[in-house]
């Protein structure tokens, strides 16, 4: 009961009456704005990595192929060294920005779970690990542009293809996390914080970014990291899976779909 | 312990609180009737867009390299491909089958007919197993030439919805074997059938591309 | 249990209907045929060119028997029907064309 409590304070708890209207009213607007704030970090997002991986540091879409030998790749870290590691803190910025926007998800989806939220937990477990991957590829590619022509090219092209693998190959988090939020809106049998259909688009955005999984075996064609199976599905779909729902929670939030939750339902 | 509020007072409250009705649901207009639900064919249609990219790569890297995948297709084993075909065809018709017995409240021959495609299913996997070892012994490995390349990454990605679809008709069969169908039930039915007949007409065109192009 | 104890008679008249004009049953012949030609086509009889355009053509036929008769568009709105059957010629014609220019 104390959960229950806790959770729906803002409106719930019936002997608290003292509380002003007014202090209400306060907090429902301060939730309502943080959350239109981890909403807009979707597109803030895409931007930030536009600046990054697409104008300054190229890795979208990369501009050095899986098959470039180790000089190749020394050579285009030495000639671009700057722009890569500018580059890279804007990507790594957006790809820090996954984490916020993840909480949003989870936020929207998390009233409708009742006490025991085990998809919202499931999505907020793979979200991190996902971001934590990514984050860490960044790391990756930075240390690859910290030394490049002072160290053996090969050092540079092994930290260039680790980035890769990880960013690519490392496809199961998101894909769970994808499933969970899909089956966070098909499971729920009243009205769902979500239009139902998005529940399939989700599972099947999931099942969009497992051919990223190719990246770990070829090294050419549309299966290596340059590759449109490898590369581009996984990114397009994934673009518009955060969109679409950043737009789908900040119309949630306008419409005032903020607070209250189907806890008393389950308690 | 949540105080009831009349929504439309409060511009905060979130109406879904107070309403407990079925989700609404988006009908294209021009009458008819979906399928399951519209949201299984934004799968269909998302996932067959996915295959329509792969089948155009395959088609292009082969005819950039018309003699090599010509001499790997002589490889081929064409008795596999087709004996899948007519597997996934009859477990089709099968879950058409079911599907209307189910609509008409015979729960135990629908139920059975379930059963029949998740054989047939379990045959395409079994003979899936043979046909990749049987490749993988006589040295044909995805990274022999690029034509099995194509073909192990194509087919695996296949394989891998039709475990789903199977995962499906697991659950399908156990909705079957409720005594009474809710209007629900038989939605989540027609949506796990188009799914298994999504996994049976990418293998059609697959088939086509792999095992029959010359 | 009044479900199951009519069972059996909705079993046989499914079996007996099955046997006649049920557009599903129909249907799979259809399919089954459609496949051995396309078999017979693939395993090398006809000219090369020829043939797997032939081939190319029926899988997508199939594709669309499957999508009309078994998906059950035939009775769903416009709007899924377009998009079936539009992807279905869009891509048969792409992949056709690309062969043929390819030169065979």
């Amino acid at each position: 009961m104390s959960a229950t409590d806790v959770i729906t304070s803002p409106l719930g708890g019936g002997a608290d009456t003292n509380r002003s209207a007014l202090a209400q009213a306060e907090r429902r607007s301060m939730s309502r704005n943080s959350q239109l704030l981890v909403a807009w970090c979707g597109p803030a997002m895409f931007v930030l990595f536009v600046i990054g991986s697409v104008w300054l540091a190229r890795y979208f879409p990369p501009a050095i192929h899986p098959n470039d030998s180790a000089q190749e790749v020394a050579q285009y870290y030495r000639d671009h060294k700057d722009a890569i590691r500018v580059g890279l803190v804007f990507t790594c910025l957006a790809y820090a920005l996954m984490g916020v926007w993840g909480v949003c998800m989870a936020v929207q989806t998390r009233r409708k779970e009742g006490l025991f939220p085990v998809l919202t937990y499931v999505q907020l477990t793979c979200m991190a690990a996902g971001t934590a991957q990514i984050v860490v590829n960044c790391g990756l590619w930075a240390t690859a542009a910290f030394r490049p022509g002072e160290t053996s090219p090969e050092i540079t092209q092994a930290f260039n293809d680790a980035g890769f693998i990880i960013l690519l190959g490392t496809w199961m988090p998101f894909t769970i996390w994808a499933i969970a939020l899909g089956l966070n809106i098909l499971l729920d049998r009243t009205t769902p914080v979500f239009p139902r259909w998005t529940g399939y688009f989700s599972i099947w955005s999931g099942v969009c970014f497992m051919p990223g999984g190719t990246v770990w075996f070829f090294k050419s064609g549309p299966f290596g990291w340059t590759g449109v199976v490898c590369l581009w599905v996984p990114f397009v779909v994934f673009g518009a899976w955060v969109l679409y729902f950043s737009y789908l929670s900040m119309q949630n939030v306008r419409r005032g779909f903020v607070h209250e939750q189907d806890l008393a339902a389950v308690s | 312990m949540t105080m009831s509020v009349p929504s439309g007072m409060d511009p905060f409250v979130d109406p879904f609180a107070s309403r407990t009705a079925r989700a609404p649901q988006w009908r294209p207009r021009g009458g008819g009737r979906v399928p399951g639900e519209i949201g299984i064919w934004v799968f269909i249609f998302g996932d067959m867009l996915v295959f329509g990219l792969f089948f155009g790569v395959f088609v292009h890297e082969r005819s950039r390299s018309t003699e090599l995948f010509e001499q790997a297709h002589e490889t081929m084993n064409l008795t596999f491909g087709a004996v899948n075909t007519l597997l996934l065809l009859t477990g089709s018709m099968f879950v058409v089958l079911g599907l209307s017995a189910l609509r008409g409240g015979a729960s135990r021959p629908g139920s059975r007919m379930i059963l029949v495609t998740l054989l047939c299913g379990a045959g395409f996997v079994l003979n899936k197993y043979l046909e990749y070892s049987d490749k993988i012994d006589a040295g044909h490995t995805p990274s022999a030439n690029s034509f099995y390349m194509y073909y192990f990454v194509f087919t695996g990605i296949h394989l891998l919805h039709l475990l789903i679809g199977m995962i499906g008709l697991v659950i399908m069969y156990r909705i079957a074997r409720k005594p009474v169908l809710e209007a629900r039930d038989i939605r989540n039915l027609e949506a796990g059938a188009c799914y298994w007949h999504l996994v049976d007409l990418l293998w059609i065109v697959l088939f086509a591309l792999l095992y029959l192009m010359r | 249990m009044s479900t199951h104890a009519g069972s059996a008679a909705v079993r046989s008249s499914v079996l007996r209907s099955s046997v006649r004009r049920n557009p599903t049953v129909v249907a799979w012949l259809a399919l089954m045929g459609a496949t051995v030609v396309s078999w017979y086509l693939g395993e090398g009889h006809g000219a090369p060119a020829a043939a797997t355009a032939g081939v190319i053509v029926v899988a997508f036929f199939k594709v669309y028997l499957v999508g009309r008769y078994f998906m059950e568009l035939r009775e769903a709105p416009r709007v899924l029907r377009l998009l079936f059957t539009g992807w279905a010629v869009v891509v048969c014609a792409v992949l056709v064309a690309m062969y043929l220019a390819a030169g065979g």
